[in-house]
């Protein structure tokens, strides 16, 4: 039995977009305070519309990792319009989180809308 | 799974299961101790006194001095309000520690409710009382010192011999929780003025829900009860005797008898072992005091490692945080906070405890996968640099 539900610990054991891109294209936003909160780090790459390659970085809790993971899961092969809106309401339910872990899906959304931004 | 948590509660050991399952059926000796007009109780209050025995042994003390309980818990409750109840005329000041038991705490600060004074001290860097410190802070009314002998969170020794000492100076009764030490580091109250020792059977391969408060004799230290009925224990704590725990505890006390020091030894290798996988890992720290820690806790702080995120990253490893917490919320640990330690370092600190079932290949695969957990959380970090 885990601490944690299903959906957060696979996200955090298997994520798919964890890393980094580099390249002229990309598009790179980060939230929180190192030191004193999680943070986060999100990389795109739109082509013709289309969010072809999503990318995260997190460190602190593995509800922050796993909600990074979910929302470039989410994202990407959409278009920015299309998934602007995911947002810490989507995050919460989707990974079921727990209360002391809601900054988790704030961070992640906050980050996300900083890029949608860029 | 692989289970590195014996400073949170050991397995009981199979010998101590046999000397159990001997005093629960209608065969065995099962009928209540204080019933003595007929052979079963006799014989069930035979098999406690001899249990008694064994474990008063261990301290060198008399058997009349062990006063069982439910655990560690309730003897550091009753030591601590049953001291300061009876001696309150005396006065009403105590000092300990801020890196005690919650036990402890918790019974200081229900003191402190009806008007007592306690005085938690901090202790040094490395987690230990300084002597200075703690003879700064006695009062004349100060009526009790209690200091554990080993944290449970770092494994950090006490120097109780000289902590006793200044007590008996002062005219100070002295209290020590010695939950994570019995049977592993010795006390004997024939050469140490200790008053008042918290031992638990289930950290020394002993069922849980058994413990013993000594409370020496000579000269007598007076205490009120803290759970009143039957007047059992010599008046200090009322409640049928369980054989079956009792017996239990002192099968695992006899236990450790046998396999000191061997076993204390093979557990200080697997500590050492266990370090030299992480010797080429960067940003760690470990939480002890050097000479003075006892080998079977390890507290390691890795930086940039939230260490919910360790243990759940290691699914195979039964390992705890160093914190403490509850189902609601996740604190931080009072203990690292009291050795200078952030919230952050906090939250990047686990304690692994080895224990008389672990074996080398759990020792290298526990920390083989440690390692390999702490090298994807950091690669994830975007604040980790190499």
């Amino acid at each position: 039995m885990d601490f944690y539900n299903k959906i957060i610990t696979e996200l955090y054991r298997h994520p798919t977009h964890a890393g980094e891109l580099t390249g002229a294209d990309v598009r790179s936003t980060s939230a929180g305070n190192p030191g004193q909160s999680d943070v986060v780090q999100l990389q795109i790459i739109v082509k013709n519309d289309n969010i072809t390659q999503a990318c995260f970085k997190a460190h602190g809790a593995m509800t922050t990792i796993a909600a990074a993971e979910y929302l470039c899961q989410q994202i990407q092969n959409k278009t920015i319009q299309k998934a602007a809106n995911i947002g810490s309401q989507q995050i919460k339910i989707a990974l079921d989180l727990p209360a002391h872990h809601l900054s988790s899906a704030l961070l992640v959304t906050e980050a996300w809308q900083k890029l949608c931004q860029v | 799974m692989i289970y590195l948590d014996y400073a949170a509660t050991t397995p009981v050991d199979p010998k101590v299961v046999t000397q159990m399952q001997s005093c629960l059926t209608l065969e065995g000796d099962f009928a209540n101790p204080a019933s003595k007009t007929y052979a079963f109780g006799m014989n069930a209050a035979l098999r406690v006194d001899q249990a008694r025995a064994d474990i008063a042994s261990m301290l060198n003390a008399d058997p009349r001095e062990i006063i069982f309980t439910s655990g560690a818990t309730e003897s550091n409750n009753l030591a601590i309000k049953g001291l300061a109840e009876f001696h309150a005329k005396n006065g009403q000041h105590i000092i300990t520690s801020m890196t005690e038991h919650k036990a402890v705490l918790d019974s200081c600060l229900a003191l402190e409710k009806r008007g007592f004074t306690v005085t938690y001290l901090r202790p040094e860097k490395d987690g230990r009382i300084a002597l200075q410190v703690l003879k700064e802070a006695i009062r004349p009314d100060t009526i009790l010192i209690s200091i554990m002998y080993v944290n449970n969170e770092t494994g950090v020794i006490q120097d109780i011999d000289a902590i006793a000492n200044v007590a008996k100076q002062h005219g100070i009764y002295f209290h020590t929780d010695a939950a994570q030490s019995f049977a592993k580091l010795p006390i004997d109250v024939q050469q140490m003025p200790v008053d008042l020792i918290s031992i638990a059977s289930h950290k020394i391969y002993g069922p849980k829900g058994i413990g013993a408060l000594y409370v020496r004799r000579k000269p007598r230290v007076r205490l009120v009860e803290q759970i009143s009925g039957g007047k059992h224990e010599q008046g200090l704590r009322s409640g049928t005797l369980p054989t079956h725990q009792i017996v239990g505890m002192a099968e695992a006390t006899k236990l450790m008898q046998e396999h000191a020091p061997g076993e204390q030894e093979q557990i200080a290798l697997w500590r050492q072992l266990f370090l030299k996988s992480f010797s080429e890992v960067i940003g760690m720290h470990i939480n002890e005091a050097p000479e003075h820690n006892l080998p079977n806790i390890l507290s390691i702080t890795f930086e940039h490692v939230d260490n919910e995120a360790l243990m759940a990253g290691c699914p195979e490893l039964a390992f705890s945080a160093g914190s403490a917490c509850t189902s609601a919320a996740i604190a931080p640990s009072h203990v690292l906070a009291a050795i200078g330690l952030s919230n952050v370092q906090a939250n990047n600190t686990v304690r692994i405890s080895f224990g008389r079932f672990t074996r080398k290949q759990d020792v290298l695969t526990s920390a083989e996968m440690i390692k390999n957990e702490v090298a994807r959380i950091r690669a994830m970090s975007p604040l980790w640099q190499v």
